[in-house]
């Protein structure tokens, strides 16, 4: 087990949530998933997607979750939003269990926890119009009412920034920017608690990503939001997040507030990433991705590898 | 892919329409034209043994001849393309209404139910559709009923496999999961995610099986198993016209003609449509 690990006191002083319950709390959470068999002798290999994760996030936090590709954070997304179910541990909203339930018994988690999708050309059901999509978490609500629910996706595009009349196209007639607001207009529906976003801009371009990254940062502020923001770039979760979690190989190595994290970083992997965001200063000083590379290997040399 | 200009919404693109789907649609045009108007005209009362001569060539009174009861040709071609309609129709809704929700039931569910449906699948698979009709034919008599179900029947396979190989491809979709995250269940995931995105290939499907259906029912009714005597039907206007292929060829050609043409309609149709409703040229 990794001994380079430093917890951030959670919940973390300075934040003001220090004596509330925490809303999200997962407790040696593991995922592991058998590959086939490569022999008839061996036991077929596994992979530890999620390897004893433990978090705790307070309600109204915003928590960045960072990591190259392959390093869980994907997997972590779908056992925390009850699509899968890990191997052992457990995961708790509001205090209710999450893991070990079946679809139908977590009804009351998807009308307090959405998400927000990666590529908004693949998130949207191509053969249904934006009043479809949007209404989709409604219907799975209960909400019957054709009129009620026509009103409430009025609503929801408007606080996403998109035209009224956007109700009756299909997504194919959006650009990825827009696309990405309905996704979050769909998400807001059932008035959720915590917002999930899966890497929310990587698939957009540079040009609209601050937008959908201000949109999300609105709608986080107006609602009253607690977010879990997943994305490869440190820079995008700078943006939006006040406590970022760095997780590598299934594990957190580093969690800890953002500002503290990008003055500070103790994990040679954070630095790495750090180092990785094109800045000009970086770039100056010499200190480059390639460089520190070395430098993360040799500190997770004793680290378990399969 | 994204336009710069976030608030300008695209309009919608239209699809180019290909030679080959006109082609196919106006083949397939004059079937059901013909198969219309025999239900308010036809040249002659239909299937009336006519006080003239027989083996007549085509002339100005018959237009395609007479056969060897002295029946009018182009009568029966008219009213062969309604039986030839009627079987196609009823065979591929057979197909699709049991092979489509069976092809989303196997893709859907992950263990060993879904192979049990693929391998029984695979099972009738292996009875060629002519094969099968002749088995049902034996058992139930030879009718224009029992081809039409036993064609359909036949069919099945093709239409699960279709559906599930392009269901799977849809389950693996983010919208899926999003519609799963929403707290859809599986039959709300089945009906308006999975059969709307499914529909494009079953439709290109069932115009292919279309042309195979109305093959299989003239191979039918040529082998004496399938429409009967007295009915109208292309495949029985070229059993009965068989021995008198020498002095009468125009008896053998025109059925032919007929049966040969709405095939290559509906084959063309087929993949006009596979080309006009392709996916991956959606949305770009």
């Amino acid at each position: 087990m990794p001994a380079c690990t430093r917890w951030a006191p959670i919940p973390h002083p300075g934040m003001g949530h220090a004596m509330t319950e925490p809303i999200l709390k997962l407790t040696d959470v593991r995922r592991e998933f058998r590959r086939p068999r490569t022999s008839l002798r061996t036991p077929p290999p596994v992979v530890r997607a999620v390897n004893g994760v433990n978090l705790e996030v307070a309600p109204g936090e915003r928590l960045g979750i960072v990591g190259e590709s392959g390093s869980g954070k994907s997997t972590l997304l779908r056992l925390l939003s009850g699509l899968d179910q890990p191997t052992s541990g457990q995961i708790e909203v509001q205090g209710r269990r999450v893991d070990g339930q079946s679809s139908r018994q977590l009804k009351w988690l998807r009308e307090t926890m959405q998400l927000v999708f990666q590529d908004p050309m693949s998130s949207l059901d191509p053969r249904m119009r934006v009043r479809d999509i949007i209404a989709e978490p409604l219907v799975a609500a209960g909400m019957s009412a054709a009129g009620k629910r026509e009103e409430r996706v009025v609503t929801l595009l408007q606080s996403v920034g998109l035209p009224k009349d956007a109700i009756d196209r299909y997504p194919h007639q959006f650009s990825g920017g827009q696309r990405q607001r309905i996704s979050v207009a769909r998400a807001l529906a059932p008035q959720p608690k915590i917002l999930v976003a899966d890497e929310p801009v990587s698939a957009l371009d540079v040009s609209v990503r601050a937008q959908v990254l201000n949109l999300i940062d609105n709608v986080v502020e107006g609602f009253d939001l607690t977010l879990i923001f997943v994305s490869h770039d440190l820079s995008v979760v700078r943006h939006v997040c006040d406590r970022v979690a760095v997780m590598r190989r299934g594990e957190f190595v580093e969690v800890a507030p953002t500002e503290e994290l990008f003055a500070d970083p103790q994990h040679a992997y954070t630095k790495q990433l750090i180092a990785a965001i094109p800045t000009l200063s970086a770039a100056l000083g010499g200190r480059t991705a390639a460089a520190l590379a070395d430098e993360v290997n040799q500190q997770a040399g004793g680290e378990n590898r399969d | 892919m994204t336009q710069p200009i976030e608030q300008e919404i695209t309009r919608s693109r239209r699809r180019p329409i290909n030679a080959t789907l006109i082609v196919g649609a106006v083949l397939v045009g004059v079937i059901v034209a013909t198969a219309a108007v025999s239900l308010v005209w036809t040249p002659q009362a239909p299937m009336r043994v006519l006080s003239t001569e027989a083996y007549q060539r085509p002339n100005a009174e018959f237009w395609l001849g007479t056969d060897r009861l002295r029946r009018d040709v182009f009568t029966q071609i008219l009213l062969g393309a309604r039986t030839t309609l009627l079987v196609g129709i009823v065979a591929v809704g057979v197909a699709a209404l049991i092979g489509v929700p069976l092809g989303i039931l196997a893709a859907m569910s992950a263990g060993w139910f879904g192979q049990l449906i693929m391998r029984s699948n695979d099972i009738l698979l292996a009875f060629p559709a002519l094969l099968l009709a002749i088995m049902f034919a034996a058992i139930y008599g030879g009718s224009t009923q029992v081809a039409m179900v036993a064609i359909g029947i036949a069919t099945i396979p093709s239409f699960a496999r279709v559906t599930r190989a392009s269901a799977l491809s849809v389950l693996r979709t983010e919208y899926v999961t999003a519609a799963r995250a929403a707290g859809r269940g599986p039959v709300a995931i089945a009906v308006r995610h999975v059969l709307p995105n499914v529909a494009s290939l079953v439709i290109v499907q069932a115009s292919v099986a279309f042309a195979i259906a109305i093959l299989a029912e003239a191979a039918l009714a040529y082998l004496g198993l399938g429409t009967p005597t007295g009915q109208p039907s292309w495949g029985r206007m070229l059993y009965e016209a068989q021995s008198t292929l020498r002095s009468a060829p125009h008896l053998v050609l025109i059925p032919g003609i007929a049966i040969a043409w709405s095939v290559l309609g509906f084959n063309l149709l087929g993949d006009g449509l596979r080309d006009y409703l392709d996916p991956k040229l959606e949305d770009r």
